[in-house]
């Protein structure tokens, strides 16, 4: 029934399209290595977790092959068997080191680091260790604290959230004063009782913000003002610069003050013999200036214009 | 009174859905069963067939290339745009893999296929059944599963398949252009990145999902327009329900290899 | 399994999207599975035989109702071991005046062991017993 042309042309379609998903198939094969020649190497681990047969081995963040096998040994350690095309196991040297990282995001792979590739290949029969880095495990044992603090400010807010709570109570109170504001027309009606007590506070609130706004700005030239002793005061050549100066100048002269008072106790413990010296001869004059003040008097009373007679002798 | 006939219209709903889910089901069932016996197959069913896949495939070719080259290019520019804005980029290979190839071809290859051959399988049953044609057939001792429903459902099920896999080849080729211009990636890194990306299940995912879209997207137009009404009015109301049908099958197969691929 | 019946009537019509070649050939082909060159082979000699190879190509919107009918009948004619049941012949063709043509086109189908059953109203009983044309 169907024309010779149209079987033609189906026939082409299939074939042609057929042909076609067969080459992706081949070539995505080819690029898996699954035509090339595999060397085998082995690993151990303590565990397995983490590791999955496929998973890919990297170098230098390229995926160099891939984990074939697990097997766990007679030791009880695990045993990793990885392919790596011929092409590659120029990265794979004894002294390669194999790493599992598990990132945080991404799937987990075996690194490879290699140093020298010029190094002896690593033999099959050589089972090498591999180290374990674990991000999300790091990442768990980091956030530990602040899972702890977010537990408490979880329990904080339990609290807050009882029914005996202080929160709740406020909440109660708040709806108890809603249902009697939404009884009278407003808070101030229902606190002044009338109309014009409402107006003349309505207007005294404005006068009020006014004032609050001539506050505002006689705050912020407080503030301004204030930055600027803090300038004066705190400022590199502020009082506080100044005085702490004039303090370093006084500790200088103190300390020089000292040396002087220790001289001075010196000279003191000197002075004070000739000082009793004085005192004699103090005490010797003072008598001689009584004496004579005695005679002045005498004198004065022996003179006729005096109105004293009474003339006493020494 | 009012909540009772309320209730009862639903409950009645629910029932005649579920009765006629479940005559849909069981005649998927019989047809899926003729699918794979021998006797079901005769050299009018091969011709049938071929018939079909080129009204299906070869001559939409033309046009699906185009559409494959100018959407495809067009989504997988942008994607890759978006990736490596946000720092993505070694994921290049799992977004081709796991959007384009099994996700994006097979449902844009299947919503062509049911717009272009679904819609006119539908119609051309429902005009079938009012002339009469299938009384006809089946005055004839001719089984209307095996002669209509067999060659139509196998043809578009090989033509969703290898169309949806050129897509694929297509898209993953014209992401190469766009790799070179975004990433400045050569062929090589790319074909690698894409190699490593796909995996052997993937192409078979792709082929069972393609299979599965082709067969609904076939079978539920023939279902509706074969049940269409003697009058020529019934056929608009079979394309609809069809075509309706065939969305929510659609919608379904989607969620379901999704849910299967994630599980 | 129930005695079968290939009917010619108003009400099987010959499938719209196949030509008359198809219409005729696709009997067999289901229930025999001829191949498409034995069933062609067949139907060509089919149609050569009532001379009527210039309608091979038509489809059935094209044709007048005599032919229409003629088809219908070797399309029945196709269905083996079926007894042949014609409905109402002189409602289908307008022009048909007595059975002779339909006798005429039995033999040349080599029409025999089989069943043949026209059904029609008593008001056309002279048609039916009419000889002639």
């Amino acid at each position: 029934m169907a024309s010779k042309s149209i079987q033609y042309k189906v026939g082409l379609f299939i074939v042609t399209t057929i042909v076609l998903i067969i080459l992706a198939g081949l070539f995505i094969a080819y690029k898996k290595d699954l035509f090339a020649d595999l060397a085998m190497y082995r690993l151990q681990s303590e565990s397995g977790e983490g590791l999955t047969q496929g998973m890919p081995v990297l170098f230098s963040g390229f995926e160099i092959g891939k984990v074939k096998d697990l097997e766990l040994s007679d030791k009880g350690q695990v045993v990793i068997t990885i392919t790596v095309p011929r092409k590659h196991v120029r990265w794979i040297r004894e002294e390669s080191t194999f790493t599992l990282e598990k990132p945080l995001v991404g799937t987990p792979r075996i690194v490879v680091r290699t140093e020298n590739p010029e190094g002896k290949e690593l033999s099959y029969n050589k089972i090498v260790p591999i180290k374990t880095i674990d991000d999300i495990n790091e990442v768990i044992k980091k956030a530990q604290p602040l899972v702890e603090r977010i537990q408490s400010v979880a329990d904080n807010i339990d609290r807050m959230t009882n029914a005996d709570s202080e929160l709740n109570k406020i909440i109660a109170d708040t709806r108890k004063m809603t249902k009697m504001l939404s009884e009278k027309k407003s808070l101030l009606e229902m606190a002044t009782g009338d109309k014009k007590g409402q107006e003349t506070l309505m207007k005294t609130l404005e006068q009020v913000a006014a004032i609050t706004e001539t506050v505002d700005g006689t705050m912020k030239r407080i503030d301004g003002m204030v930055a600027k002793a803090d300038e004066a005061v705190l400022g590199d050549k502020g009082s506080i610069a100044i005085v702490n100066n004039i303090l370093t100048d006084i500790e200088g002269k103190f300390k020089r003050l000292d040396t002087l008072i220790d001289n001075a106790i010196t000279m003191s413990a000197d002075l004070q013999g000739t000082t009793q010296d004085i005192n004699l001869v103090r005490k010797e004059v003072e008598e001689t200036i009584s004496s004579v003040n005695k005679l002045i008097q005498d004198v004065r009373n022996s003179l006729p214009f005096e109105q004293k007679k009474e003339i006493k002798l020494p | 009174m009012n909540g009772v006939s309320w209730l009862e219209k639903l409950g009645g709903a629910a029932l005649e859905n579920w009765r006629e889910l479940r005559q849909l089901l069981g005649f998927a069932y019989a047809v899926f069963r003729r699918l794979f016996s021998r006797a079901s197959y005769r050299p009018l069913t091969v011709d049938i067939l071929t018939t079909q896949i080129y009204f299906t495939a070869v001559q939409l070719l033309g046009f699906f290339i185009v559409v494959s080259i100018l959407f495809g290019s067009l989504f997988i520019g942008m994607t890759l745009f978006v990736i490596k804005e946000i720092g993505l980029t070694e994921y290049i290979g799992q977004f081709i893999a796991g959007v384009v190839v099994l996700e994006m071809a097979p449902i844009m290859t299947t919503l062509l296929i049911a717009l272009r051959s679904g819609s006119a399988i539908n119609a051309e049953m429902a005009v079938m059944k009012a002339n009469r044609e299938l009384d006809a057939l089946a005055a004839f001792d001719i089984d209307i599963a095996q002669y209509l429903f067999l060659p139509r459902i196998i043809a578009v099920m090989v033509s969703v398949v290898l169309l949806s896999s050129l897509f694929a080849i297509i898209v993953t080729l014209s992401g190469l252009l766009f790799s070179a211009l975004i990433f400045g990636m050569g062929f090589n890194a790319y074909a690698d990145i894409i190699a490593k990306a796909i995996e052997y299940k993937d192409f078979l995912i792709l082929m069972v999902k393609s299979a599965a879209f082709g067969f609904f997207i076939t079978f539920i137009p023939l279902y509706y327009g074969s049940r269409a009404g003697y009058q020529l009015t019934a056929v608009p109301v079979a394309v609809l329900r069809g075509m309706v049908n065939v969305f929510i099958a659609i919608v379904v197969i989607e969620v379901l290899s999704l849910v299967a691929r994630f599980l | 399994m129930g005695p079968r019946y290939a009917p010619v009537s108003a009400d099987i019509p010959l499938l719209s999207n196949l030509s008359v070649f198809q219409n005729i050939a696709l009997i067999r082909q289901y229930h025999q599975r001829l191949t498409a060159e034995d069933s062609h082979r067949d139907t060509t000699a089919l149609l050569e035989r009532f001379d009527m190879c210039h309608l091979a190509a038509k489809r059935s919107f094209e044709l007048n109702d005599r032919d229409l009918f003629f088809v219908k009948l070797l399309r029945a004619s196709q269905h083996a071991n079926a007894a042949i049941v014609i409905d109402r012949p002189f409602a289908q063709v307008e022009n048909m005046h007595n059975l002779s043509p339909i006798r005429k086109a039995l033999e040349l189908l080599d029409f025999s062991g089989i069943e043949g059953i026209i059904l029609g109203y008593e008001w056309n009983r002279g048609r039916y017993e009419a000889d002639g044309q």
